[in-house]
Parts: structure tokens; C-alpha cells; sequence
């Protein structure tokens, strides 16, 4: 009687051990995928929130362009996001990515009508194309993109 | 083993409650932050589809400066304080080489590139009465069926203005060119006289100039020459006793 009771003993405490460890794990685990899931529901909210729409672009001189892009989304866009962007630009059919440059060839941006540094709701960028050649006569394409891979594009031409 | 077999038990049902649980958490969580942005982004599409404005008129005031009417044709109020976040484009030539440019809005400009409200109509009488607008301080809505009339300055020399583009907070366009497809009028060479300059507005070099006398003037030829984008010259090929009148047609 007595050996049965230790040996209950021991059996419940092996059972306690190993469901406390399944347990630790099961745990981790699901607050792992609880992090990744609200990080994943928060970038595509965010991404969600975020929208711009090119208004205009037109060439400035022989090697740049100018183009408006304005943030119609809710998302607050800072300065050094924006770097972060990707342009695309070039002959239709022929474009090619633009680095971001604040000297020279890329390109460069200047907010309008903000306040601050931030790009808001509303507000409008005005981004300027500076090319390393001439600029020819024909139809041109413009596509922006922010940080989280939202973006809009645009088609113009230069004239002779 | 009955009693270690009841343990495992409670503890294998609370890891699972516990588990589903944090799904269920995150599940709502998650929903929450889409949903929020789902609303956001269906709210800003709503006023996008139902924003609309159309230009409906324009003028020039002087070389620099010209008057725009645009109409409120959506089915939305613009705030007026919203207007700072407004895109003025305008598209114009000085000594033949086009330049666009992005104008601020400023009510209070009277100098500089910029752009700004004159005054508001409704039903073709100025004023409004659904939130009235008042220009100073800036307050009121531009509601639907109302036409503003905009004043748009540019401090270049002499530009000529061909294109504009204007684009409300939620990047609704509207645009207009100022092209004139024609212009017609007539003109007097004086007694005595041979030729008359003719001005016109088209602010381009016409394709063509028709000119048609009034009068018999067979005794003589009359051409037209000079033709720029400020005007032309209706010569004769000698003068007449008389007054001669041309209707002419730039366009």
C-alpha cells in the first residue's frame, strides 16, 4: 500500500513537471505568433492608411522634372521616411529606379504646404528629377513609391 | 494514478483555454487595426467619389494676373481653412519657354506667385448662404452649385498662361487651358492711310487670319502680315478716299 502511494507520488509529480514544461512552450509559442500577427495587422492598417496621388508632373529644364505628389492617406509620413521612397522614372517603356540624391543626379523632394517636416494628410511634395542627359522628346512615365510599398504613377510627355 | 491523471488533465484543459485565449486576443486586435483603417481609407473614398469641381470661366485681369471661376460640381462641402492644402498648378510660357509652377494659396497676397479667392456665387448672384464664406478671417465652406471666382498671380515679366491644374485635398483635379479657339472683329484703315494694327488675345500666333472688307475696295490689293501672338497688320496696297473697314477672324 505504502510502495503505491510513492509511487503515485512520483508519477504525479512527472506528470506536473512535464505539463508545466508543454505548457512553457505551448505559451511562448502563442505569444509569438500573438506578436507577429498584430505586427502583421498593424503594417497592413498602416499600409491601408497610406495613399498618395501624383497631380502633375511637367520637365523644369532640359535634365530635370518636376512632379506633385500629394498624400490623400491618414498615415503621417516624416521627412526621413520619404527618403526612403522609391522612384521610378524614365521613357515609357525604358524606366529605371532613381536614387534619392540631394546633390545632383536623383532625386529630391521639398514639401509645400507643411508646416513641419512631416508629410500629412493633404499635403503636397514637390519632387524634382534631375537626370544626368538630356531629357528627349516623348512620353515619359513617373511611378512613386513610400516606404510600405504604396504608390501611384503617372504618364506625360515632353515636347520638342 | 487517478489523481496524476485529473492533474494532467486541469493542466492540459488550462493551457488550452489559456491558448485560445490568446488567439482569440489577437484575432480582435487584429481586426480592430484593419477595420479602423478599412473605415479611414472607405471615408476618404466616399468624399473622393463624391468631390468634383469644374472650371467654368476665366479672364485675364492683367499680363500677370487672371481671374478663374471653378464650380463646385460634387456633392460635398470644401472647407475653406482646408484650402492651404489646396494645388494650384499653372502651366506658363515666358519668351516662348513654358514653365509650370506650383502656386500657394494666400488670401492675403497682393505680391508674389500666388492664388486666392475673390469672391463666391450662387445661383449666378455673388454671395452664398449655405456656410457662408467670408474671406477675412478665412471661414465658410464652398458648397455644392457654388462658383468661386479665383484670382491667380504669377510675378513673371510678361507670362502668357496656357494650362491649369487645381487639385482639392483629396487629390480631386480639376483643369482648364486658355486657348481661345478664335477671335474675331473688325478694324479701319483711316483715309489717307495704309495699314492698321490689329491686337488680339489669343496668346499664341494664329494658324490663320481671314480678313473680309466692308466695302468695294477693288482699287487696290490688302494682305495681312505681322502676325504674331500679340496681333497683325491689315495693309493696303495703296491708300483710299475713304475709310476702310475689315471684319477679320484670328484663330
Amino acid at each position: 500500500m505504502a510502495s503505491s502511494i510513492v509511487s503515485e507520488g512520483i508519477v504525479l509529480i512527472a506528470v506536473v513537471i512535464a505539463a508545466a514544461m508543454l505548457s512553457q512552450v505551448f505559451l511562448t509559442t502563442m505569444t509569438g505568433i500573438e506578436q507577429s500577427s498584430i505586427t502583421m495587422s498593424e503594417r497592413l492598417g498602416d499600409k491601408m492608411k497610406t495613399s498618395v496621388k501624383v497631380i502633375s508632373a511637367v520637365n523644369s529644364s532640359s535634365t530635370s522634372v518636376k512632379v506633385w505628389v500629394k498624400n490623400t492617406g491618414t498615415n503621417i509620413i516624416p521627412s526621413s521616411v520619404i527618403e526612403k521612397s522609391d522612384v521610378l522614372f524614365g521613357r515609357f517603356g525604358e524606366y529605371s529606379y532613381i536614387d534619392y540624391s540631394e546633390l545632383g543626379v536623383g532625386w529630391d523632394f521639398a514639401l509645400l504646404n507643411s508646416d513641419d517636416t512631416n508629410w500629412q494628410n493633404g499635403e503636397t511634395m514637390e519632387i524634382t528629377i534631375t537626370t544626368s542627359a538630356a531629357l528627349a522628346t516623348g512620353d515619359y512615365y513617373v511611378c512613386f513609391n513610400t516606404f510600405n510599398g504604396v504608390s501611384d504613377e503617372h504618364y506625360f510627355s515632353i515636347g520638342g | 494514478m487517478g489523481q496524476s491523471t485529473t492533474v494532467a488533465t486541469a493542466f492540459t484543459a488550462i493551457m488550452m483555454i489559456a491558448g485560445v485565449s490568446i488567439l482569440i486576443t489577437t484575432a480582435v486586435s487584429g481586426f480592430d487595426i484593419i477595420s479602423g483603417a478599412m473605415t479611414s481609407q472607405v471615408d476618404e473614398s466616399n468624399v473622393a467619389v463624391n468631390e468634383r469641381m469644374e472650371f467654368t470661366g476665366w479672364g485675364l485681369v492683367d499680363p500677370q494676373t487672371m481671374r478663374l471661376n471653378v464650380s463646385n460640381t460634387g456633392e460635398t462641402s470644401l472647407r475653406l481653412r482646408d484650402f492651404d492644402k489646396f494645388d494650384c498648378i499653372v502651366t506658363h510660357s515666358e519668351g516662348g519657354a513654358p514653365t509650370s509652377e506650383w502656386l500657394a494659396f494666400d488670401q492675403s497676397a497682393s505680391a508674389g506667385d500666388y492664388w486666392k479667392i475673390n469672391r463666391v456665387f450662387f445661383n449666378g448672384a455673388q454671395g452664398d448662404e449655405l456656410n457662408p464664406i467670408t474671406l477675412t478671417p478665412l471661414s465658410g465652406n464652398w458648397d455644392p452649385q457654388e462658383v468661386l471666382e479665383i484670382t491667380v498671380h504669377v510675378d513673371a515679366a510678361s507670362p502668357s498662361f496656357s494650362y491649369l491644374i487645381l487639385a482639392t485635398v483629396n487629390g480631386v483635379k480639376a483643369s482648364t487651358g486658355f486657348t481661345s479657339p478664335y477671335e474675331l472683329g473688325s478694324a479701319t484703315i483711316t483715309t489717307g492711310s495704309t495699314y492698321v494694327d490689329v491686337q488680339h488675345s489669343l496668346g499664341r500666333t494664329p494658324a490663320n487670319v481671314q480678313v473680309t472688307p466692308r466695302s468695294d475696295i477693288t482699287a487696290t490689293v490688302f494682305w495681312v502680315s505681322g502676325v504674331d501672338s500679340d496681333g497683325f497688320r491689315i495693309n493696303l496696297g495703296s491708300s483710299l478716299p475713304i475709310d476702310a473697314v475689315f471684319y477679320w477672324r484670328a484663330e
